[in-house]
């Protein structure tokens, strides 16, 4: 997987796995406030897509992954902002994980990971000892 | 999240305002889908006042879509902002539904 290194820490939002979908609406929030100041190199479907990859990599995580939180941490890069999932305090079955978050069983399943893919630059997931980790990379740029 | 309708001679009128997500979206299909159970199976569904759809709600407006064929209905979506299309556009579902800018306009095609 591709390493992201130079990047500093914008921001960080702690959510509780228990507010579960509820929450989503403030996590979107969360991002729209932070990445305001990056208007000048963005615009607003920019805005959009990412809120929208991030988003789904939350959605997700509620829905399959066990842990009782998620970090989300935002970082600025010279040419790009990285979103980072870390869903902590668990421990799962990644492969049923990724069949399921990977698998198109239905026509009206599985847009999720393929809206990812297709809205941000890079995409990746790490798993550790500890916590597991999507990385979601997108460069500055206007659509 | 708030659903209405009205009845607009042979169409139920579904205007739907808030953001669609993994959250509103199953309470948004089971209303639909008792719509239809109950014989409203020419829908227009208004989305102008929706700012955000995710992949969960537009996996809805596919369960709607599969039902509303089952029973060779009609189904027409309005009101798309430009990032709801930009979504649309991503996952080809442009080319499955039939897409109008205003619920004026979609009840008017005949």
């Amino acid at each position: 997987m591709t390493e992201f290194r130079g990047f500093d820490l914008v921001s960080q939002l702690r959510y509780a796995r228990e507010e579960g979908m509820a929450g989503l609406a403030k996590i979107r929030q969360w991002l729209t406030q932070q990445i305001r100041p990056y208007e000048g190199k963005t615009d607003s479907r920019w805005a959009f897509e990412l809120i929208s990859a991030v988003d789904e990599a939350c959605s997700n995580s509620i829905k399959y992954v066990q842990g009782e939180e998620i970090t989300l941490l935002l970082l600025e890069g010279k040419d790009g902002l990285l979103v980072q999932l870390v869903e902590k305090g668990h421990s799962f079955d990644l492969e049923s994980y990724w069949k399921k978050f990977f698998t198109v069983d239905d026509s009206d399943k599985g847009y999720g990971i393929y809206l990812i893919k297709n809205l941000v630059d890079q995409a990746s997931y790490q798993q550790g000892s500890e916590n597991n980790t999507f990385y979601l990379y997108k460069k500055f740029g206007h659509s | 999240m708030s659903i209405k309708t009205e009845t607009r001679g042979r169409f139920l009128v579904i205007h739907l305002e808030g953001d669609v997500d993994a959250y509103s979206s199953g309470k948004i299909k089971d209303v639909i889908l008792g719509q239809i159970d109950q014989g409203n199976s020419a829908l227009v569904i208004d989305l102008a006042k929706v700012p955000y759809m995710d992949s969960s709600g537009l996996g809805m407006m596919v369960t709607v879509l599969k039902n509303i064929n089952k029973r060779q209905g009609l189904l027409r979506i309005t009101g798309l902002s430009g990032d709801l299309k930009n979504i649309f556009g991503l996952t080809r579902l442009d080319k499955v539904f039939n897409l109008y800018e205003s619920v004026e306009e979609a009840l008017q095609v005949q």
